[in-house]
């Protein structure tokens, strides 16, 4: 980008003199040297003056004679300094001839910059004006990195906080605005590649108003177009200055969506952290750029940005292999078995929580139907894990025939002896093969419901200890399903809420179970709806219909 | 002062037993520092829980309180547990966990019917 600009170029300079000739003779040697003059007479209309004026149109230095009608020019430079508005503006006394040391040192003492004495030799004005300007513009530059430096420190902070991927691209194109962009679009994929996210920020004219941010979504192609001006296919940073044109060219590449960015000139920036990854953009207007230092801070902000949006992925990438996992040890699918009509519904905990070890089964067994509903303690993968483990070894010793009680003791013995420390709740219902008896075993889970073909609905309490502790359970307990009878397990998901009383949302249950509709899919999805609006757990439930 | 979601206070009776105070929600993000709190409570004396304030317990925090009869000195007996509400009581029932605790009124109430000589000899009702 270009050369930092020159600390010494003309400026405007208020000249304060009660003398209109002192006030011709030194206007005309600023003029001569470039300079635009604003003049005053008195301490009043200055101050004045400097109030009515923008802060970008401000004077850059004040020249500002010791001696004036209505106050001192000592007293003018400590209104001066006093003032948010004007406390950079610098000072440099004028006075009179036979002036003491200590006026002098009292001018500087009480804010001035500098100190001229008349006859004032125009070379002295020329070069003092020239030493103030330099080293003002070089403080204020200084500082305005630092304000920006710690801009980008906020936006970086903002980019790592952001939730999703519209957060990220609004807290982009927000950052590059505080680092002095009047306009700003960031584009990123987003977490599972499955679409572009752009923001498109303007700068307001209102100074206290916030930017206004554009949301919208589209295709990847924009991307590949970008990275064909920049990266291509390799990973850092790069920045390019687009014409309208080529911009609008780019935008164009997304035919899904008109973005409805301004068509001009755009200067882009782009990162891309590791090979393979989509790239991330973010485009300025050209003069937010020019300059080197704002240059380095927009293209670390974009770098940033792809940092920020790596972490996510990462973080979504796990979540969504965990669900995976936790899918795959759940069945495919039910058999379908004679006599009995089998729904299931499963409801994975909330997008940005854990994962949770929730199971259920339906096998047929020698013994008759077994159906199976589960929970192991905890949100981790771990537990996911058992839960698989723990599912798999439930078919393998069902298939052997065993009766509810001794599948119970044997799933506690091999969670003893291979997971020791945790411990998971499993309800067990044996079908019989008539279908009009139902035997239930059941370690510590929520007891199932039973619902007679009268409507009426109760839970079948009978239960021993959860597992995992080496504990007996006491024997299966029979019930009789008369034709059309339903059965309702669940996990805890569905009914255990903080603050809220398991009682009465087991109640609740029950309740709505014995008014749901005969359609076991409808029950199922309006059980799920009534109940697991405010989950953040897993939910599982499982319904049997006997004929 | 820290906000938490469970707050953990450890007290030694005047006889020795240890009474770990717990109020607020014990859940899978809180019970691993109940863990480590147990963990630190001396292995051959009596434990007490008070449980009077805890407003919320899931699965992972009834496996906590079955660690924490796991420690008691005498195996098999029961953990003394001190004014649990009604919807944990309701819990440890539906999980069977019931049979691992001994409910008391109050912690004294508690620790006496642990009976003389408790830190040898820890007898459940």
């Amino acid at each position: 980008m270009t050369a930092p600009v020159p600390d010494t170029g003309p400026a405007t300079v208020l000249v304060l003199d009660d003398n209109a000739t002192t006030r011709y003779i030194l206007g005309s040697w600023l003029r001569r040297a470039g300079h635009q003059v604003v003049e005053a007479v008195d301490g009043a209309q200055a101050l004045a003056l400097l109030t009515g004026t923008p802060a970008h149109e401000l004077p850059e230095i004040a020249l500002v004679d010791v001696r004036l009608p209505d106050m001192t020019g000592f007293e003018v430079c400590e209104r001066i300094k006093e003032r948010p508005h004007t406390t950079d503006l610098p000072v440099v006394h004028i006075s009179a001839t036979a002036i003491e040391a200590s006026d002098r040192t009292q001018g500087l003492h009480r804010g001035a910059d500098a100190y001229l004495t008349e006859p004032i030799d125009p070379a002295e004005l020329q070069a003092t004006v020239t030493a103030v300007l330099r080293y003002t513009r070089a403080r204020r530059r200084a500082e305005r990195l630092a304000d920006r430096v710690a801009a980008l420190h906020r936006s970086t902070l903002a980019l790592y906080g952001a939730a999703d991927a519209d957060a990220m691209v609004t807290a982009a194109a927000l950052g590059a605005i505080e680092l002095g962009a009047a306009q700003a679009s960031a584009i990123v994929l987003g977490p599972h590649r499955e679409n572009l996210h752009l923001a498109h920020c303007v700068l307001s004219g209102a100074a206290e108003s916030a930017p206004e941010v554009r949301l919208s979504t589209g295709s990847a192609a924009l991307l590949d177009a970008l990275a064909h001006h920049t990266l291509g296919d390799a990973t850092g940073t790069d920045t390019v200055r687009l014409t309208a044109a080529q911009w609008q060219d780019a935008l164009a590449t997304d035919f899904t969506q008109d973005h409805g960015l301004p068509v001009e000139p755009v200067t882009l920036l782009v990162a891309r952290t590791k090979p393979g990854r989509p790239l991330v953009a973010v485009a300025v207007d050209p003069s937010a750029a020019e300059d080197l230092d704002q240059h380095r801070l927009l293209s670390q902000l974009t770098q940033a940005t792809a940092l920020a949006l790596e972490a996510l992925r990462s973080q979504a990438e796990e979540h969504a292999l965990a669900l995976t996992l936790q899918r795959s040890f759940l069945p495919a699918r039910l058999p379908a078995t004679e006599g009995v009509d089998l729904a299931v519904r499963y409801e994975p905990a909330s997008d940005r929580s854990e994962i949770g070890g929730d199971f259920y089964e339906a096998i047929e067994t020698p013994a008759g139907l077994l159906l199976a509903i589960g929970d192991v303690a905890g949100h981790s993968l771990e537990a996911a894990m058992v839960m698989g483990e723990l599912r798999h070894a439930l078919r393998a010793y069902a298939i052997e025939g065993h009766d509810p009680r001794t599948l119970l003791q044997r799933l506690d013995a091999l969670l003893v002896q291979l997971r020791p420390g945790i411990t998971a709740t499993v309800c067990l219902v044996l079908v019989e093969p008539g279908r009009r008896r139902v035997r239930i075993a059941n370690a510590g889970h929520l007891p199932p419901l039973l619902r007679l073909p009268d409507g009426s609905a109760h839970f079948l309490t009978e239960h021993g200890i959860l597992l995992g502790l080496n504990l007996p359970q006491p024997p299966a307990a029979t019930h009789d399903t008369p034709p059309g009878s339903t059965l309702l397990l669940v996990t805890d998901g569905l009914v255990e809420v903080p603050g809220e009383n398991l009682e009465i949302g087991l109640a609740a249950l029950r309740e709505s179970f014995s008014r749901a509709p005969g359609d076991l899919d409808e029950t199922g999805g309006l059980l799920l709806e009534s109940f697991a609006k405010a989950q953040a757990d897993d939910v599982a439930l499982l319904l049997a219909r006997l004929h | 002062m820290p906000a938490y979601t469970l707050t953990i206070d450890v007290r030694t009776h005047s006889t020795g037993a240890t009474v770990v105070v717990l109020s607020g929600e014990l859940d899978h993000q809180t019970a691993p520092r109940l863990r480590r709190v147990l963990e630190r409570t001396p292995a051959g004396l009596p434990l007490v829980l008070d449980l009077t304030d805890l407003r919320f317990c899931d699965s992972v925090g009834i496996g906590e309180l079955v660690f924490a009869a796991r420690r008691t000195p005498v195996p098999e007996s029961a953990l003394p547990v001190v004014g649990a509400p009604a919807d944990l009581r309701h819990l440890l029932a539906l999980t069977g966990v019931e049979r691992l605790v001994a409910h008391h009124h109050d912690v004294d109430l508690a620790v006496a019917a642990l009976g003389p000589g408790a830190a040898e000899r820890h007898a459940g009702p």
